[in-house]
This record gives structure tokens, C-alpha cells and sequence, in this order.
């Protein structure tokens, strides 16, 4: 029992901080919340600097599977896994580097709070903002979800307590967190949240190499018993086709996820995103690289095959947790993990909080002439997301299988949503109203639809029948469409 | 920088942007799958594993310093023309 309690009171103690932290943020934010709540608590009044928007953007795009399935797989399938992880040191200079500056001069210029005030005025359509609105609130809750249940089987695995147990231990703070400290608390939140996925990181490694017998005796161990872990394409494991489809959901698409591009409205100036960009691809490829060095070095203690460990590499990580640290350390070690998934859960909420509070409950009371004070936008933006995360919460007790199959869509599926409307819409001025929502229905669609069915074209993911669909519809759109007012694109071009 | 010229800064940079993607897509194929042709090990390690990760990530690294130094510019994000219209009017 003693082993346990050690084993759950660093996570506890981590919790209770990313609280604190939160609750001072906003009782310094409060005081000075000159521009308005509204900005303030959902994109933190533009102010990050570089480093916390380094950290924030790294944090919420690394999820508990960067930490548990991700390095599980590299158990099973070697260098191969590391090779293809390190992919995604290209997603920061991506995204902040191609959209970061216009959809900031664009959002101070419209006062854009969220990427939908964006969409919505470049197209001048409701209606594309509400579709945007529904996918991201859909797609966001049920990646929320699995990294509820991947943060919470983890927890049980390595420190005994239940599942029940580890939702609660973080997944209520993390919801009370986010409601509280808005989106200042958040970045802050997972920029602590990065330097732990980095501490564990190194920890981990640690306790595996020396559990392991030593770097020399794990790699003799690999070559004399599974050879194929140290060819690239893995002995058939890792073929090439799975290469080119990691670049693209990944690597090269990350840079339409809405839950990345709406950090381009929260900097501050141009120095701190060129800051970012740079510390942001090196811890990219540091986690990376560090976190599946870490799978393939646990078959130093892992060394049987799958069925030995519950047939399921997801469990491979947490075995190699339990089984090199001492409970303490494993404490310690897990807050990683953790802090990876409840890092992207508070920047989802937040983000699906504004869809429904800014983009349409606050949009169609304006559109009204409804004023609403400013006393009211607080508490609804408040309690839509407490009662959101809460919602959550209870799903992923006994999360039905409709919500892993959403899971399995929402990254491609925004990726499809998103990258046009985006790309497209800040850098072609023929894309028009018409263009995007069609990009946007059939992207969606096409590659929802393509998953469903396992089609796929030459054994590419079928993220490249969805950015495809997407990105034809745009430009047929876009041409047979009307066009978009003189007056609006003058902002854009 | 008037914000019409931003605007031409930061296609510029977009472009750069896409040339640093495709220059990472050659080097990690080189680094990767082509050094592991040579069947090379070092380090009880694989050299296309320690070329093809730790590589295309110091490369990558190196690449966005070099862009960040050399093809971004600092400006300012808020409008400077309204700013300097406002400024005009005022003297």
C-alpha cells in the first residue's frame, strides 16, 4: 500500500499545482482585463511570448499516444518508429511559420477571438462557421476522450490504483483547471506540462538503460534477436506506403488543426514567434526522438513477444515503468504521460468552449442587437465549460466504441476540414464562400467515408483521398462560385 | 512596412517555408533510408537510425535558424497604416 501512495502522490502534488497556478493566473488576469474577458479567457488578451508559445503549441500537438502508444509501437518495430516520429519536426515552422503572421495582423485587424472569427469573415458565412463549429466541437470531445481513457489506464497500470481513481486524480483538476484559468492558464499550464513530459523523458530513459543491463547489452540483445529493429522498413513491419502516410498526418497536414492555428492569435509580436519556431522544432524532435528511443530500448526488459504483455503495445510503456523505477520515481515518471494528455485536453475544451460561447452563442445574440454583459459572457463561457468537460468526464468512465471511431477520425478529418480553408483562404484571393464550404463538407465526408470502408489508393492513408477531395472542391468552388467582396479581401491581400 | 508590403514579407516567408519542407523530405530520405543502404553500425547503433532521426532533426533545427535569420523579418502586427494616418492627422 505504502508503495502505491508513493506512487500516486507525485501526480497528486502536480495536480494540485497546475491548480494553483491557475487559480493565481486568473486573479492577476482579472485585475487587468482591459480588453475584455471574452479575449482574455480564450485567447489570453495577445500576449505569449516565445517560450510559452513554444511550449503550448508542442504541448497540446504531443498526446498521451506520444508518450504510450507511439513508443509501444517503436517496441515492436524498432528504429523504424523513431525514424518515422522525427517527421514531425516540421509541424512548428509549418504552421507558425506559413499562418502565424497573417492570422495574426488579420485577427488584430477583424479583432478575431477565435479561428471560426477568421473563417467566418474571410468567406462572409455563417454557415460555414457553424459547420467549423460542429466539427471541431465533435472531433475535439472525442479526442478528449481518449486521451481521458489513455491518461487514466496508464495511471492504473503503473501506480495500482483504479481507473475510476486516476480519471478523477486528473481529470477533474484538469477540467476545473481550464475553467478557471482560461486560456493564460492554460499556456502556462502546458508549458509546466512540457517540462514534465521532458523530465519524465530523461527519467525513464535512465531507469530502462540501467534496467536493461546497459546501452552495449539491450542494442547485442536487438541485433542477435530481432535484427529486423534495426532495418528501416522494419522487415516488411514499416513499409514504405506507411512512411509517406506519417508525413502527411503528421507531418505535413498538422498544419490545418485548428486546435495549432488559433495559437497564431495569441502571440505577441514577430520576435516571439520566430523564437518559437525555433525552441518548438527542438523539443518536437527532442520528445520524439527521446520518447521512442525509450520503446525500442524496453525490449532491453521486455523482451518476449507481445502475447506475453496482454497483447497490446499500449501496455508496453507502463510495464517498462513499473519494472525499472522504483515506485516513487514511477510517480514522478508518469506525471509525463499525464501531464501529455491533460495538456491536450485543456487546450480542446478551451477551444470547443469558444465554438460554442464565441462563435455561436455570443455571434447570434450580437447579430440580434442583443447586448450581452460582459458580467453574463463570463459565467456562460465559464460553466459551458465546466459542463463540456464534465460531459467528457463521464463519457470516458465507459466510453462507448462510437467514440473510438471518432477518435480515429478527428485528426484527419480536421486535417481535411481545415488545411484549405486555411491555406487557401490566406494566401488565394479566388477562394470564396462557395469554395471553402464545399472543401469543407467534402473533405470531411470523403474522408470519414473512406475510413469507414478501408479505401484507400496505392496504400496511402486515406488522408490523401481526404485533402484531395478537399482541396479539388475548394479550387471548383472557388471558381464557379461568387466572388468574395473587394472590400473583405483588402484586409487578406 | 506598410501592410501591403507585410503581406508580400510573409508570402515570401510562406514560400521559404514550403522550400524547407521539401529540403527536410530530401534530406531525411537520404539520411535515412539511403545511408542504411551502406549497412553501417556504429555504436552497437544502426548509422541511418543515428543520421536519419538525430540528423533530420539537427538539420531541421539548423534550416529554421538560418530561415528565422535570414528570410523572416520583424514587424509589427497591428495596423501600421491606420497607426500612421492617426499620426498624420495629429500633426
Amino acid at each position: 500500500m505504502n508503495g502505491k501512495i508513493l506512487a500516486l502522490l507525485p501526480v497528486f502534488i502536480f495536480m494540485v499545482s497546475m491548480l494553483a497556478v491557475s487559480v493565481i493566473l486568473r486573479k492577476s488576469a482579472a485585475k487587468k482585463e482591459s480588453q475584455g474577458f471574452v479575449k482574455e479567457y480564450f485567447i489570453g488578451s495577445r500576449s505569449l511570448g516565445g517560450f510559452v508559445l513554444a511550449m503550448t503549441t508542442v504541448a497540446t500537438y504531443s498526446s498521451v499516444s506520444s508518450f504510450v502508444g507511439g513508443p509501444g509501437q517503436a517496441w515492436s518495430i524498432g528504429f523504424g518508429w523513431i525514424y518515422m516520429s522525427v517527421v514531425q519536426v516540421t509541424a512548428l515552422f509549418l504552421v507558425l511559420g506559413v499562418l502565424g503572421k497573417k492570422m495574426a495582423i488579420v485577427g488584430r485587424k477583424i479583432d478575431a477571438v477565435t479561428v471560426i472569427d477568421v473563417i467566418r469573415h474571410r468567406y462572409q458565412s455563417d454557415a460555414i462557421a457553424g459547420i467549423s463549429a460542429v466539427i471541431i466541437v465533435v472531433f475535439f470531445s472525442a479526442t478528449m476522450v481518449a486521451q481521458f481513457v489513455g491518461g487514466a489506464k496508464l495511471f492504473e497500470a503503473v501506480t495500482g490504483y483504479s481507473y475510476l481513481t486516476g480519471l478523477v486524480v486528473f481529470g477533474l483538476v484538469v477540467v476545473i483547471y481550464t475553467t478557471v484559468g482560461g486560456f493564460r492558464g492554460v499556456a502556462i499550464t502546458d508549458t509546466l506540462c512540457a517540462i514534465a513530459m521532458l523530465a519524465g523523458m530523461v527519467l525513464l530513459m535512465a531507469g530502462v538503460l540501467k534496467q536493461g543491463g546497459g546501452y552495449e547489452q539491450i542494442m547485442t540483445n536487438i541485433a542477435a534477436n530481432k535484427p529486423e529493429m534495426l532495418e528501416p522498413f522494419s522487415g516488411g513491419n514499416m513499409p514504405l506506403t506507411l512512411y509517406i502516410s506519417q508525413w502527411m498526418l503528421v507531418g505535413i497536414f498538422t498544419i490545418g488543426l485548428p486546435q495549432s492555428v488559433v495559437r497564431s492569435l495569441s502571440y505577441k509580436d514577430t520576435k516571439s514567434l520566430h523564437h518559437a519556431i525555433i525552441l518548438g522544432t527542438i523539443v518536437v524532435g527532442a520528445m520524439n526522438i527521446g520518447m521512442n528511443f525509450i520503446g525500442v530500448l524496453s525490449q532491453g526488459i521486455l523482451p518476449e513477444s507481445l502475447d506475453a504483455y496482454g497483447n497490446s503495445v499500449d501496455n508496453i510503456i507502463p510495464l517498462a515503468i513499473a519494472r525499472s523505477l522504483s515506485p516513487l520515481l514511477a510517480g514522478i515518471t508518469i506525471i509525463g504521460p499525464i501531464a501529455a494528455s491533460i495538456s491536450t485536453i485543456s487546450s480542446l475544451l478551451l477551444s470547443a468552449t469558444s465554438s460554442i460561447i464565441k462563435d455561436v452563442y455570443l455571434y447570434e445574440k450580437e447579430k440580434r442587437g442583443a447586448a450581452v454583459p460582459e458580467s453574463r459572457a463570463k459565467t456562460f463561457s465559464q460553466l459551458c465549460n465546466l459542463v463540456l468537460g464534465l460531459g467528457i468526464f463521464a463519457i470516458s468512465i465507459n466510453p462507448p466504441d462510437v467514440i473510438w471511431k471518432l477518435n480515429m477520425f478527428a485528426f484527419g478529418g480536421l486535417e481535411s476540414a481545415f488545411v484549405w480553408v486555411f491555406l487557401m483562404g490566406m494566401f488565394w484571393k479566388k477562394a470564396n464562400k462557395t469554395g471553402a464550404v464545399w472543401s469543407m463538407v467534402l473533405g470531411t465526408l470523403v474522408y470519414c467515408v473512406t475510413m469507414i470502408f478501408g479505401f484507400k489508393i496505392a496504400g496511402i492513408h486515406q488522408i490523401l483521398i481526404g485533402v484531395i477531395a478537399s482541396l479539388a472542391a475548394m479550387i471548383a468552388g472557388s471558381l464557379l462560385g461568387k466572388k468574395t467582396d473587394e472590400k473583405i479581401l483588402d484586409i487578406y491581400f | 512596412m506598410n501592410r501591403k508590403q507585410k503581406y508580400g514579407q510573409i508570402r515570401k516567408e510562406a514560400i521559404a517555408c514550403f522550400w524547407a519542407l521539401l529540403a527536410v523530405i530530401v534530406f531525411w530520405t537520404i539520411s535515412g533510408i539511403g545511408v542504411s543502404r551502406l549497412n553501417i553500425t556504429i555504436f552497437h547503433t544502426p548509422l541511418w537510425a543515428i543520421t536519419g532521426c538525430i540528423g533530420t532533426w539537427i538539420f531541421s533545427v539548423v534550416l529554421v535558424i538560418w530561415l528565422v535569420k535570414h528570410v523572416f523579418m520583424d514587424f509589427s502586427l497591428d495596423d501600421d497604416e491606420t497607426l500612421e494616418m492617426e499620426a498624420a492627422d495629429e500633426r
